[in-house]
Parts: C-alpha cells; structure tokens; sequence
C-alpha cells in the first residue's frame, strides 16, 4: 500500500480516535482499529450518499417547473458552488484537526520527504472525492434529459476542479492563520488579518453575484475576454458545463485552459501547503499574539463561561471562516429582496420565513463550532464543577450572541428594503433569536448527550463529521419550521384566526420561547440528568 | 475518624483489558499518599476515579463521605485534580485562564489576585502569564495546571505526575507546599515514577501492580517487608513489579543493535 495513502488514512484514524477514544460503546469494542476504520468508512459513504439525496431533490425541484436548458444551467451551478463550499468548509476543518491535535508530530520524526504532499491526499481521499456524489446525479440528470454526453464528460472536470478550488482557497486561509499565529507584530498581524478577510470577503461576492444574477452568467462569462474568462472558472460553469452559450469545441477549449489556470493556482497553494506542514513541524504548539497587561480578577461563573467561549472562538481563525458559512450561505435570500418585483410582494411573515433559513444555517453549524471549539480543554471543563446543564446554557448564549449581531442587521436591512415599518424588525428579530435559541439549545443537550462521561476532546468527528452536520442540520430543520406548518395548517382549516402580520410572528416567537422554557423547567425540576457534570 | 479518601473493592475494565481489580485502598486526612506502579498499572484510572472523571465498574469510593459516582458536582468543590498532561485551553493566555477557573470556583477577587500573584512569583511564571497557554513549554503548562487546581484551597489534591517537566527549584516549591498543606490537614494523593520523590514527599506509599495494590505502608516498612531483593526503595519497587529482573537486559540490547550494523 501507497507510504503517503497509509499516513493519510492513519491521520483519519488518529482524528476519529481522538474524538471518541472515552466514548463507552467505542471502549467496549473488541477490535478497537478495525471499528475505527468501519466508522470512517461508513460516515463516508453515508454523507456521500446524502450529497447525492441532496442534490437530487435540489433538482427534481426545479424540474416541477419543467425542463429548460438555463433552469438546469442554474439549478447546477447552485450545487457546484455548494460543492465548493462544501470542499472549502472540509479543508478548513482538516487543517484545524491536525494542527490542534498535532496528528503530525509522529512523521516528524520520519526522514521521509512524501510527508509534504499528506494534507492532500488525506482531503482528496476522505473528504473532497465525496462532493463527487454532490454533483454527480446533477450531471447524469442532465445527461439523461439533454442527451449531451460532452456535459458528463466537462461535468466531472469541472467537479475536480471545485474540489481543488475549495482545498486551495481553505489551504491558503488557513496558512495565512498559522502564520498571523506566529507573528507577533501587529502590522503583520493585521495585515494577514485583512489579506484573510480579504479572501473570504471575495469568495462571498463571488457566490453572491452568482446566486443572485444566475441569468447573466452564460451571456457574461463568453463576454469576457482572455485570461479572465478562466479566472473565474467557478461562474464559468453553467456556460462550459451545460453549454447554455457556447459550441463544444469553445467549451474543450474553456476546459484546458481553465485546467491550466487551475494548475497554477493549484502549484501556489500546494507550496503554501507544503510550507505549513513546515510551520507546524517547526513550532508545533501555537505562537500568537500576546496580551499584556492583563488583571487577575473573577466574575460571575455565567460571564467567565461566555467570555471563555468567545474568546476560544474568535481567536481560532477557522472558527471566525466557520461564522461566515452560514452568512454566506442565506445572504442571497436578503440579496433577493433588493428585486423591486420581489420587494413588492413581499410580507413581514414572508421575511419572517425567509430569514428562518438563516437561524436554521446559523444555529446548525454554529451548535457544532462552539463545542469544537473546546478541543483538547474540554477536559478542564471536565474537572469544574460545571453541570451539563450551565455548559449546555452557556454554550447556546455564547452563540446567540454572535447570531444577534447577524441577525438584526439582516432583519433591517429585508424590513427596510421592502418598506415595511421598522416595528417589526424588533418583532422579526426576537422571533427569529427564540427559534435560534430553541433549537441551539436542543443541539447543545443533543450534542452534548452523544459524548461520553469520559470524553476529554472534541473534534469534528466527535459528531460524525459531515454526516453529524447533515443530522444536526435536519433536526434544526423540523425544530424551526414544525411551528410554521402547524401554524398554517390550522390557519388554513380555520381553526385559528390571526390578524395583521405581526401576529403569526409574535405567536412564532411564543412557540419558540414556550419550546425552549417548558422543557427547562421540567428538567430544572424533575431531571436528574440536569445536575449531572459535563 | 472517617479517612478523607476511601476505595473498597474497586474494579474498572476498558472492554477486555482490566485496568483496576479490586482495589482496597484508605488514605488518612493530613497525609500525603503515594501511589507508584509501572507503566498501565491503572494509576492514573484509580485517580479518575477518585476524582468524579471516571465511572468506576464495582467497588465503592468516598471522599470525605460524598461518593464520587452519585455526587460529582460536589467532588470537583472538594477536590484538586492535575492531570498528567496538563489540559488547557491554548489560545487563552495563563491569567485569561486562572481568572476562568477562579471565577467558575467561586473565588473573590481580592482573594483570587493576591493568590495568583503569590503563586506566578513563587513557580516563576511572570514572564509567561500574558502569553497564550498554547505558546508555554511542558513544564509552564504543567505550572499553570497545579495552580489552577489550588486556587480553591481543596479538601483533597491529586496529583497525577504532576511535576513531569517541571524545573527543579518549581518541582521543591511544590513539594514543601505540599508538605505544608498536609499539616495543614489536607490530604494529597500523589503518583510518579520517581522514586526519590516518593521516597521523600510521601507519609504513605502504595504500590499498584496489573490493577491491584500489592502493597502498602510508609517506605520504611516497604523496605523493611521486601528486604530480599536489595534495600533501597527502587529494589522493593522492581521486585514487586516486575515477573524478571532488569538485570543485563539494557547492555544486551546495546549489543543487539550493535551487531545489526
């Protein structure tokens, strides 16, 4: 077996293991390596598989509308840039689970030069060959309905492409964090900092303008000139891919060039790889900024747990790429508004459901990121005397926090847009912070309830990496939108009457808060469980 | 008087492998107790356990009367506990960090500032404590783990290697605490691998063995009851854990790698 393969899957190994090591079941296993490989093996396939789930619905969606050559174009440049977000999210998560963990440090010692190339293929292996499943069915539909097996062909080149596009962008972030990390100068400190904004700032536009102006993208892409045409490979997919504005040999053309941009920038970001695999040789703990003049002084145990929380958060650099995700991922919905047609027919309640989107992302991944970013303390927290309870509170709060700086400005900026009276931006937004709230704090108890008395870390696979995220994203779901179709359900057999708009926001908000303080108090009274330590 | 730490019995299996069998162990209050044990002997697991950070399997255990299964809460306010690879959030900085746990404890301000100074000038830390944990050397961390578990002035410490990496002028200004501590009635139980620690730190000593106390007392009577195999403490330890002598074995295997070659 290949030397670089069989490191890299030890690195999966290592990371699973490290996650679940105390957990009772994993402790009860006979064959400990071998449960160990059937489980990553398994959450693979079973997250490959719902890519697959995923975008076949996406698709089989927009064909309701009936078939058109633009809507497909469309509908597939939506999963290829989720498939990028998807690669971008991974390579983030992998980087920040070897580096925490220091899963190299055994091949330090190795005198092998084959070492440099393992952060790849541990991702292309293990996490970016499954964004394949994503777009996959998207391309054999297209295939199936169109008939034009040249889609298939640049489909699938197009899908290697994302894959490395998304690896490179999440290896230069987080190469440019590890060196803000080493610096100590404030000017390079910031300067790194903007340069790393800078670049999420970019991706951000960038699946902006794609989501909002779809319909321009085939016209404009061939409009572009030379070099910047493969530039902007990502928008330059429903033209190449679907043929939606070009003839096969334009498109071919498109391919290489846009392969050869691509190894380019591939070469760059490979170097940069390789050189962080140096930086973490070299100095294998972190080295960051230091923050003199500080007091010793204690607050109460809510302020000192909150405060902890944000600072394990903001300080870690792939944390603050992870807040953004979610913004990213629903802005466009905001953007949507800005349609004098859209913002016409536009109601509270309907911004109400649209924004809903944004509390499911942000609470979904965000539930996941405030526990990983405990790592390798969460055994101090182990050793407090601190409930499950007070962790599980505290840990939704710290979160809700930064919801409500994303929140409020969102709901603004829809309720101003559409012309509505400010009113219900405060109505919206305390109906939406009640949701993210609920449903935070479900994740946090469930989350938490998945890990085992003697659990002393906690990574990504500690919840079963994208499958977890997958699970927890689906129950948040049902959490946020259950109220909304019972609503309308009774609404509908007029069983319920409620006037204004502002009502079935307002009876929003009370399900969510009733949702989260019922349960409180029958556990706070009756639950054993409560008083339990983490 | 009721013993400050009390294991009958206790028993604990990670799937097949047994990591504590039966195991009987009573430690006095004022007393610094030592556990040593070759590596796996299931010290740190009978530490966990003491500590409310493990489920034990059967047996039972108290500390100072509270069982650390039933109320774990109530064990971590009474107990110290340094594991041995201090565990830490890194990227907060040594006074982030002490402010966190003092805060968490209950600790006053006034209180909590005089006794982080004392102990940042006493283990010579003040150079690090505005740096982030993650950026400190082993025996730093190491430092910053034992002050954060007495900063609430614990009934009962434990320390699990816990001056591993530590300098030698740091690892004294521990032990005299320590000492002064017991005599103070607090109770310390204390593992290691080095002997002379044991040797002069303890009142008692226990030695575990494949999961069971094979024996106790204070090192004299160690000595004194093991005497046929040599007369220092680290005869009486190799003896009792270990099925063959060291004998040769270090110079044969310098020969073997050498005819490698």
């Amino acid at each position: 077996m290949n030397y670089t393969y069989r490191i890299a899957r030890q690195i999966m190994i290592e990371q699973k293991y490290q996650a679940i090591k105390n957990f009772g079941y994993f402790l009860k296993k006979q064959k400990k390596v071998r449960s160990l490989q059937h489980m990553i093996l398994t959450n693979y396939w079973v997250g490959s598989i719902s890519f697959a789930f995923i975008s076949i619905v996406l698709v089989l969606a927009r064909l309701m509308d009936g078939y058109s050559l633009l809507a497909m174009a469309n509908i597939g440049l939506v999963i290829f840039i989720y498939g990028f977000l998807v690669s971008l999210y991974n390579s983030l998560f992998l980087f920040q689970g070897i580096s925490r963990n220091n899963l190299l440090e055994p091949i330090w010692q190795l005198p092998s030069e084959k070492n440099r190339n393992i952060y790849l293929v541990c991702f292309m292996i293990f996490y970016g060959s499954s964004v394949a499943f994503m777009t996959g069915p998207d391309l054999v539909i297209f295939y199936l309905l169109s008939g034009n097996s040249a889609s298939l062909l640049f489909g699938f080149a197009w899908t290697a492409i994302v894959i490395l596009a998304g690896f490179c962008l999440g290896t230069i972030l987080s190469m440019i964090s590890l060196i803000q990390q080493r610096r100590r100068g404030r000017l390079e400190a910031a300067l790194s900092r903007g340069v790393k904004f800078g670049g999420i700032a970019l991706s951000l536009l960038l699946f902006e303008v794609v989501i909002y102006v779809p319909e321009t993208i085939p016209t404009f892409i061939p409009g572009l000139s030379g070099i910047w045409r493969y530039a902007v490979f990502l928008l330059n997919i429903p033209y190449s891919v679907f043929l939606a504005g070009g003839s096969f040999a334009s498109v071919a053309e498109d391919v290489v060039f846009t392969a050869l941009f691509l190894l380019g920038f591939m070469y760059v970001s490979l170097k940069l790889g390789q050189k962080s695999m140096t930086l973490l040789e070299k100095y294998p703990e972190k080295r960051q900024n230091s923050y003199s003049g500080q007091k010793s002084r204690t607050t109460s145990t809510g302020i000192a747990m909150l405060s902890k929380d944000l600072k394990l958060i903001f300080r870690d650099p792939q944390n603050v790429s992870l807040i953004v995700i979610p913004v990213i991922v629903t802005l466009p919905l905001i953007l949507s508004l800005f349609n004098p047609v859209a913002a016409k027919t536009a109601t509270p309640e309907g911004i109400f459901v649209l924004l809903l989107s944004l509390a499911a992302f942000s609470s979904s991944f965000y539930s996941i990121m405030v526990l990983n970013s405990e790592s390798t303390g969460f055994s101090v927290i182990k050793m407090l005397p601190v409930t499950k309870s007070d962790f599980v509170a505290w840990k939704s709060i710290s979160i809700l926090v930064i919801f409500v700086f994303i929140v409020v400005p969102s709901v603004s900026i829809a309720v101003l847009v559409t012309g509505f009276s400010i009113v219900y931006i405060p109505i919206i937004s305390v109906a939406l912070i009640g949701g993210f709230l609920e449903a935070s704090w479900f994740n946090g108890w469930r989350l938490v309830g998945k890990m085992g008395r003697e659990t002393d870390n906690i990574n990504m696979e500690s919840f079963g990496g994208n499958l977890g995220l997958l699970k927890v994203f689906a129950v948040t779901l049902v959490l946020l939108l259950a109220p909304v179709l019972v609503l309308d359900l009774l609404q509908s057999y007029s069983i319920l009457s409620l006037n204004g708009y502002e009502e079935p926001i307002l009876l929003f908000a009370l399900i969510y808060f009733a949702l989260l303080v019922i349960p409180l108090y029958v556990k706070r009274t009756f639950g054993r469980r409560d008083r339990e330590p983490v | 008087m009721q013993p400050a730490v009390k294991a009958e019995g206790v028993s604990k299996a990670y799937g097949s492998t047994i990591a504590l069998s039966s195991v009987w162990l009573e430690i006095q209050s004022g007393t610094i107790h030592g556990i040593i044990g070759p590596n796996g002997s299931g010290k740190t697991t009978l530490m966990r356990i003491i500590a409310s950070l493990t489920e034990r399997d059967g047996g039972s255990v108290t500390v100072h009367g509270v069982d650390p299964s039933l109320n774990p809460i109530e064990i971590k306010k009474t107990i110290g506990y340094v594991p041995e690879n201090p565990a830490l959030y890194q990227s907060m900085t040594a006074t982030e960090y002490l402010n966190f746990v003092g805060s968490i404890r209950g600790i006053g301000s006034f209180q909590h500032e005089r006794l982080t100074a004392a102990f940042i000038k006493s283990l010579e830390l003040e150079k690090f404590v505005d740096e982030p944990i993650g950026s400190l050397s082993f025996g730093s961390k190491q430092k910053v783990s034992i002050i954060a578990a007495l900063l609430h002035d614990p009934k009962v410490i434990i320390l699990d290697e816990a001056l591993k990496g530590v300098d030698p002028r740091s690892s004294r200004v521990i032990r005299d605490l320590l000492k002064a501590l017991s005599r103070n009635g607090k109770t310390v139980l204390f593992s290691t691998h080095v002997i002379e620690t044991v040797d002069t730190l303890c009142d008692q000593l226990s030695i575990l063995y494949r999961g069971r106390i094979v024996d106790t007392g204070t090192a004299a009577e160690l000595i004194e009851r093991n005497s046929k195999g040599g007369s220092t403490l680290e005869d009486v330890f190799l003896n009792t854990t270990s099925d063959s002598p060291v004998g040769n074995i270090g110079n044969d295997l310098a020969g073997i790698l050498g005819s490698g070659r």
